[in-house]
């Protein structure tokens, strides 16, 4: 068996990648239904709205997969062992643009039923389509192997792209349908370059050996602040032995304790999201409180863990509410901040006219705020259920926002009032989150089995 | 039966991870005072019964208790009693080590600055770098610092020195040796380094998947297997040597060197005397014994 072959084996070896690639082939599945029920003028132009929305599950979908192949890399590269397997240094991008060409071959397919297309018209539209995904899945696979502070830099700018295309999906479903030809090229410019990119020989000596945390580089460019530090440690030591409050406070400085030191981060964060949604589509800028809510990915509730400090089962579940309430209003603090903000901004910057359109700066709308309450206890059950699988959990976080995704923008429930059904979804999502970690605090192992 | 004077006592503990039986009906007391040694090749279930004993791991049948709470019930009372040094490593790796030492030393009340300062500057530890880049043995010697800093009374020590190079893993004996002093300190090692482990410990638990094979004194262990040397003064030994108990036997025509169980020196000179040879008898080494012990267990024949 060759090298190549041995690399994919680790893909379909993983009970996640089926559950990925059967989800992939279901969304694959319904877009070719609605292409074969519809004309392209009613896909592009925006009258279906599943299929837009499918199409939009579909870049975000692309950029999971190619993060999901790249991270498989990674993890090999990092066994030192791999640096000496022969033919291993340059497989890297094979198997990247391998199972990248054949996840776009799987989302090209359904618009071959694309129908009213002439012979030529409709190879280029496909020959396009392969390409866009391409280089989506691409750009998802660098971000991984660059790490987070390149795999940002690289990736920001497309996630603004993305969320711009939300409030212009027309103009851009038009694309490969109308400029083809353009697309074709910037995906062949783009795979040319990565794929020279990816061959460099720093790539493997890079990543052997290297720890995960290293890998990322979290701690390398991010300090604890003196002031963060001060401020748990002394309420830590304050707080009376055999209380609850110390441990509480332990859970939010070791969760949190790295964030809050970001917090020029977090200005920025609060500026530049007001300007942003400030500027789009009022409609779209309500998606702010979804986003937020999402966040909650990013922090990991201290659950299962080795490291032992004098609290017990009952002190970890107390400050693992802690961590969840904590995020819940800091959360709720930054939307809040964004919307004074964004009211504030509303009164005082003038109107931009481009053309014959007329750009205003609108404020938030703050009645959406109980869409990021909804979503944070959702997100951390799904986390704590599946935190031995992260890219399982993505999945259900995925499938959580496209069903999200369906619903606000299906129903146009985003900018109602809150309905008292929501807000007792809202009170039992967190009744649920509570349930779920006085089950695991109660009844699971606080550590991982290590497999010898 | 529940012996009073056990710090933690296992009854019937039983713990399964899917078809695998990590620790099947496991009864345990552990008493103060002692340095007790927990062998086991990997699989063992070795860090399964400690995690049990600090609760991190719920017994799917049966009770672990230590300091008499039950082990899933430990609080702070109990917890601020016990060290524990992970096989796994874990710590904060964003903060320095300093940082670290500063989080974990804010949950006690007892911990001991000083200890703390001789054992960084005896470690040679950098307090200044960040943990997530420290070597393994770095990493292994904070984390020992972090179990010991507030003088507990029970430590758990799952494969603490296997990164240790030789004078920091000879350091850290002496560091036992020292904590044990005081009678009402108890420390539970689980090693792979039998010869770091036999040199301090007087307590020996050898488990093989998931039971407990002997759980007995050192002493008692090392003076029930012994190895002579068997040499006859005058010409050839006989075929069959009047030993009993005879676990290993090699010989030649005029000197034998056989491994023996429950034998005592008078029993064994008495039989080289009759039979006129000579007897050099000599302890095993831990490694031997838990050979023998592992191989007698599991019906394997040496």
């Amino acid at each position: 068996m060759n090298v190549l072959a041995v690399n994919v084996k680790t893909l379909y070896r993983r009970r996640i990648s089926w559950l990925w690639g059967i989800l992939c082939l279901l969304c694959s599945i319904l877009l070719s239904l609605i292409l074969a029920y519809s004309s392209i003028d009613d896909f592009v132009s925006y009258k279906w709205m599943l299929a837009s929305w499918l199409v939009y599950f579909w870049l975000m979908t692309s950029l999971y997969t190619g993060q999901g192949a790249a991270n498989v890399q990674i993890e090999i590269l990092t066994k030192p062992f791999s640096f000496c397997l022969p033919g291993h240094k340059g497989i890297v991008r094979r198997f990247i643009f391998l199972t990248g060409g054949i996840f776009s071959l799987l989302f090209t397919l359904p618009f071959l039923l694309c129908p009213g297309l002439t012979f030529l018209k409709g190879l280029t539209f496909i020959i396009s389509i392969f390409f866009a995904t391409m280089t989506n899945y691409i750009l998802g696979a660098l971000g991984s192997l660059e790490g987070k502070r390149k795999g940002l830099l690289l990736t920001l700018p497309y996630f603004l792209f993305l969320f711009w295309a939300l409030s212009n999906f027309e103009r851009i479903l038009k694309q490969p349908l109308f400029y083809s030809l353009s697309v074709i090229v910037l995906g062949i410019l783009v795979c040319v370059s990565v794929w020279r990119y990816l061959g460099r020989e720093s790539l493997a000596r890079q990543y052997c050996a290297a720890k995960k945390a290293q890998r990322s580089g979290r701690w390398e460019w991010i300090k604890l602040s003196p002031e963060v530090e001060r401020f748990f440690i002394r309420r830590i030591s304050r707080g009376s032995y055999s209380g609850i409050g110390r441990y509480i406070w332990g859970a939010l400085y070791k969760t949190l304790g790295l964030s809050l030191s970001k917090w020029k981060w977090c200005v920025f964060f609060v500026l530049l999201a007001t300007i942003v949604l400030g500027w789009i589509d009022l409609y779209f800028a309500n998606l702010l409180f979804l986003c937020l809510g999402f966040a909650a990915f990013m922090v990991r509730l201290p659950v299962r863990s080795s490291m032992l400090v004098s609290g017990g089962r009952k002190e970890r579940y107390y400050g693992a509410v802690g961590c969840a309430v904590a995020t819940a209003i800091l959360v709720s603090g930054m939307a809040i901040t964004i919307v004074v903000l964004s009211e504030v901004l509303s009164q005082v910057v003038p109107d931009i006219r481009w053309k014959s359109e007329v750009i205003a700066f609108d404020a938030v709308d703050i009645r959406s705020l109980y869409w990021a309450l909804l979503v944070i206890p959702l997100i951390f059950i799904a986390e704590l259920f599946y935190s031995v699988e992260p890219l399982l959990t993505s999945i259900v976080v995925v499938g959580l926002s496209g069903l999200l995704f369906f619903t606000l923008f299906g129903t146009g429930i985003l900018l109602r009032p809150p309905h008292p059904a929501v807000l007792i979804l809202v009170v039992c999502s967190w009744g649920a989150l509570l349930l779920v970690l006085r089950h695991i605090f109660k009844n699971w192992c606080l550590v991982r089995q290590r497999k010898e | 039966m529940i012996n009073e004077k056990a710090i933690v006592q296992m009854r019937g503990v039983q713990k399964r991870f899917g078809d695998i039986r990590a620790l099947d009906n496991i009864e345990l007391d552990i008493t103060r005072g002692k340095i007790i040694g927990l062998l086991g090749a990997n699989g063992a279930g070795k860090s399964t019964l400690l995690r049990h004993i600090i609760g991190l791991y719920l017994a799917d049948e049966g009770e672990c208790i230590t300091f008499g709470t039950e082990a899933g019930k430990l609080g702070p009372k109990e917890l601020g009693r016990i060290g524990y040094v992970h096989q796994e490593g874990e710590l904060l790796e964003w903060m320095t080590v300093k940082q670290l030492i500063r989080y974990v030393s804010a949950y006690y009340e007892n911990w001991n600055r000083e200890l703390e300062e001789r054992y960084i500057a005896d470690f040679d530890i950098s307090t200044k770098e960040r943990v997530g880049s420290l070597s393994p043995g770095q990493r292994q010697k904070v984390a020992i610092l972090l179990a010991i800093g507030f003088g507990p009374e029970l430590l758990i020590l799952d494969e603490p020195a296997s990164a240790l190079d030789p004078i920091a893993r000879s350091q850290f004996l002496d560091l036992l040796l020292e904590i044990i002093q005081d009678e009402n300190h108890t420390i539970i090692i689980s090693s792979h380094i039998l010869s770091d482990v036999e040199k301090v410990m007087d307590h020996a638990v050898i488990m093989r998947k998931g039971t407990i094979l002997r759980d007995c004194s050192f002493d008692s262990l090392r003076e029930e297997f012994v190895r002579a040397t068997v040499t006859s003064i005058e010409g050839k030994l006989p075929a069959e040597l009047p030993f009993e108990n005879i676990i290993e036997s090699e010989s030649n025509f005029s000197k034998a060197v056989i491994t023996v169980e429950k034998q005592t020196q008078e029993e064994l000179e008495a039989k080289a005397g009759a039979l006129n040879c000579e007897i050099e008898i000599r302890p095993l080494v831990l490694e031997e014994i838990y050979k023998i012990v592992v191989s007698k267990e599991s019906g394997v024949k040496r």
